[in-house]
């Protein structure tokens, strides 16, 4: 089910008032959680709920015997469950790929070793429920969290509100969550329809009208495009992905509040950032940290010597562009974001060593990091966006070689929702609050006028059928 | 914007309210957009109990929503934002001009795996006097389309009619959702194509109604008999503007019924294509990808393997966009001449 739908509408208001009646009841309200939430992911195919439910058995036995377990043998029980779940992962996401990479490694030294793949395709989803498991049977390893009732973990895992696309929750965030009581006399109810709105307009208005004017167009076919359409297609692809994958976040944070739960923030206005650091900061906040915690700091994370940082700063990034898709485009977009990690650390080291002043501490100076690190960001995008190395690289040579050309798909609505989804990030936070506080003076009759006509407006000036949001792909 | 649960306090209230709230919200879009809400409950599959109820409920609301004028407002919305009503009530191929005579039997036939015979005496398009090639269709449109139009500009003396109309989730099936009649001809009449490249089939898998309202089951005689009929139109539509036609069929899937029913599409197109003569081909995408008939993912090309697939198994890779691009260029070679040696 994709939430900017009627089915999903009529799925969530059914779902909303039997999920709260049944709160007080535990199990009832388990079960009934997971079935709602098998029912949402097993939409797609129904045949991928017997591989959600086959992850959640096996992290579920595993995270019980690494608990059982002491010593040396927790670590090579977790290294069990680990390589499990990237067995699964790699099975269903890599594995063609990998095939495929060492059949044409053969292949360009002339022999045919006749590699057969796999054809298999992806289940939706996939990583992130797959990266949520590991959290689980590694903070269960080191002592975090204990293994919790396989019905819970069970409710963990497949939480429709962050299934499919994140955030991605931590065991030690939602598991509480799970155990502990909720009182639906206190639900943040305009907070959550402020944001579910918020997320519909960024989806279906903003980042629909952007794919299919400029961005899908262009990246089709570069050669057809000016250098004015190309250049104006990257900034709206920049916009495009954070509308989506931002609006995503906030329909899935709004329904988790709504029905009793806490995520975690996913975006703190990325566009604003004044370097890469800050970036990662704020650009899908529960990868990074995951990333963080889970790989780069259990590399060796700065702890080992400049040089190891920097090998596990460009590891931890190239992985991360991985996960994102088996395509060497992604490993190149994983690298320039780990080179360019690099580079910063490089800076601030070089900076502090000689006792330069901070780049960002004038007013000006900031602004000329934001736009370095935007339009780097950008560049990055290319890559991410386009299918083929040929792709980017055409929309690359379009910038530099397309200009004077004819741009029709420049249009003003073109630019103006380019300029909204960029620029509402840096729209102080102050007005939103405010606006937050005045929604949330209405009563609950005048709050359901001022949805209703919200809803009306979004699909007014949304383009006809909804695309499926990007990150579903991942 | 930052996202997510922020910090400031907020007034906490019971869920009772949600629930009132959604409930308000729900009744102010059924009752102002009522016809919206009829033609998403028409949208659900022919035949289904879902549709059944759902067109039941919206249908007197509808009408009394309309008969109080509190459908006015949407309306209006719409207008201003050049929004309309994308699909149609009754059978809009039916305006479609009458099929040609049948060809003579020594008739080419299509170019069902992209070659196509070579025939003397094709004239030459020149910058003076290109080939304009309108791409319309389902979702595979916009993948291939915008790489045909980028490959016949290569040659010089073929130039786009207008932008790629691809609609994601369409298809001939379903004129409910979206008029494909009508927006064919205002494509044709805004551009002026004397080629018109046409893809449907992905979404096309389902019951349908016939010209007098009666159900007609996927795959039964009256489906089938249907279905070509509307192929047929759609090409008719072009051929009455003096285009010529490429029909392209819709690639297999990894579900076997279901690349089987888009065989059955193919066969279907072929036949339409077939009666209505030289200025007609159908493209069939089956047979360029998966020459064994067989759904894969993987093509060998000078001996590396390249993918033909995205990951969800369905649309075409980059490499399988070029290769398809490529082949309706190369049928269109079989009734003009142009250079072609830099794309081939």
């Amino acid at each position: 089910m994709l939430f900017p739908t009627v089915t999903f509408a009529v799925f969530f208001a059914i779902v909303l008032p039997l999920n709260w009646l049944l709160l007080p009841r535990g199990r009832v309200w388990s079960v009934f959680i997971i079935v709602a939430s098998y029912i949402f992911y097993g939409w797609w195919d129904p045949r991928f709920v017997l591989l959600l439910g086959g992850m959640t058995l096996w992290n579920q036995l595993m995270a019980v015997v690494i608990d059982r377990a002491e010593g040396r043998a927790r670590s090579a029980r977790l290294a069990i469950a680990v390589a499990g779940d990237l067995a699964v992962l790699g099975y269903f996401k890599y594995a063609d790929f990998f095939l495929v990479s060492v059949h044409n490694g053969f292949a360009r030294l002339g022999l045919d070793v006749g590699v057969p793949v796999l054809q298999v395709t992806l289940p939706i989803g996939v990583s992130f429920f797959t990266f949520q498991a590991l959290s689980y049977v590694i903070d269960v390893k080191r002592g975090i969290v204990r293994p919790a009732p396989l019905i819970d973990f069970a409710v963990y895992l497949s939480f429709f509100p962050h299934l499919i696309a994140g955030p991605i929750v931590r065991a030690r965030e939602l598991l509480p969550q799970i155990f502990g009581r909720h009182d639906p006399r206190r639900v943040d109810v305009s907070g959550a329809f402020f944001l579910i709105v918020s997320g519909l307009f960024k989806k279906v208005v903003l980042s629909d009208l952007l794919s299919t004017r400029i961005v899908d167009p262009v990246f089709a076919a570069p050669s057809l495009h000016s250098g004015l359409e190309t250049l104006v297609a990257v900034y709206a692809y920049a916009a495009q992905i954070y509308c989506d994958f931002s609006g995503y976040t906030d329909i899935a944070i709004g329904l988790a509040i709504l029905l009793g739960f806490r995520f975690p923030q996913n975006f703190d206005a990325p566009y604003t950032a004044v370097g890469f650091r800050d970036f990662w900061r704020r650009w899908h906040m529960t990868l990074s940290r995951f990333l963080r915690d889970y790989l780069y700091i259990p590399l060796g994370g700065n702890r080992m010597g400049r040089l190891r940082t920097y090998l596990n700063l460009m590891a931890t990034m190239l992985l991360g562009g991985l996960w994102h898709g088996a395509s060497w485009t992604f490993v190149i977009w994983g690298g320039m974001q780990g080179s360019a990690l690099c580079g910063e650390h490089l800076w601030m080291e070089e900076r502090d060593r000689r006792g330069w002043q901070e780049l960002t501490r004038s007013r000006a100076r900031r602004w000329v990091a934001r736009l370095l690190t935007f339009n780097l960001i950008c560049l990055g995008w290319i890559f991410f966006r386009a299918g083929s190395m040929a792709t980017a690289t055409a929309v690359l040579g379009r910038l530099v070689h397309g200009w004077g050309e004819p741009s029709p798909l420049v249009t003003r609505g073109v630019l103006a929702a380019t300029i909204a989804g960029i620029g509402v990030q840096y729209v102080p936070a102050e007005w939103f609050t405010r606006l937050k506080a005045a929604f949330a003076q209405l009563g609950p009759v005048q709050m359901g006028f001022a949805l209703g006509l919200s809803l009306l407006v979004i699909s007014v000036l949304g383009p006809s059928g909804v695309a499926p949001f990007i990150y579903y792909a991942f | 914007m930052a996202t997510g649960p922020d910090s400031p306090p907020r007034r906490q209230r019971p869920i009772g309210h949600a629930v009132a709230a959604i409930l308000i919200a729900f009744a102010v879009v059924i009752v102002l957009d009522a016809d919206g809400m009829l033609s998403t409950a028409r949208q659900l599959p022919y035949g289904s109990t879902r549709r059944a109820v759902a067109v039941a409920l919206m249908r007197p609301v509808a009408t009394v929503t309309d008969a109080l004028y509190l459908n006015r407002p949407v309306q209006w919305m719409e207008r201003a934002v050049g929004k309309r009503s994308l699909g149609v009530s009754g059978d809009p191929f039916a305006s479609a001009p009458n099929p040609p005579p049948l060809p003579p039997p020594n008739n080419p036939s299509s170019g069902g795996s992209g070659t196509t015979p070579v025939r003397h005496g094709k004239p030459r398009l020149t910058p003076a006097n290109p080939l304009r090639i309108l791409v319309a269709g389902d979702s595979l449109a916009g993948d291939f389309g915008p790489l045909l139009q980028e490959y016949g500009t290569r040659t010089g003396v073929i130039e786009p009619a207008g932008q790629v109309d691809f609609r994601i989730g369409t298809g001939l099936a379903r004129p409910d959702v979206f008029d494909w009649p009508r927006e064919l001809r205002e494509d044709i009449a805004a551009n002026h194509p004397n080629m018109v490249v046409l893809t449907f089939g992905l979404n096309d898998d389902q019951p349908m109604t016939g010209p007098t309202g009666n159900y007609l089951a996927l795959g039964s005689p009256g489906w089938i008999a249907e279905y070509r009929r509307r192929v047929g139109a759609m090409m008719d539509i072009a051929l009455a503007a003096g285009a010529k036609v490429i029909y392209v069929s819709p690639p297999l899937v990894p579900d076997h019924a279901r690349s089987a029913r888009y065989q059955q599409i193919a066969t279907l197109i072929a036949q339409a294509a077939a009666r209505r003569g030289p200025d007609v081909r159908a493209f069939n995408t089956g047979k360029l990808l998966d020459p064994s008939g067989r759904y894969t993912q993987f093509a060998k090309v000078n001996g590396q393997l390249v993918a033909l697939r995205r990951s969800d198994g369905v649309h075409l890779s980059a490499y399988a966009d070029q290769r398809m691009a490529a082949s309706v260029l190369r049928t269109i070679g079989g009734w003009y001449r142009f250079p072609h040696h830099h794309i081939f």
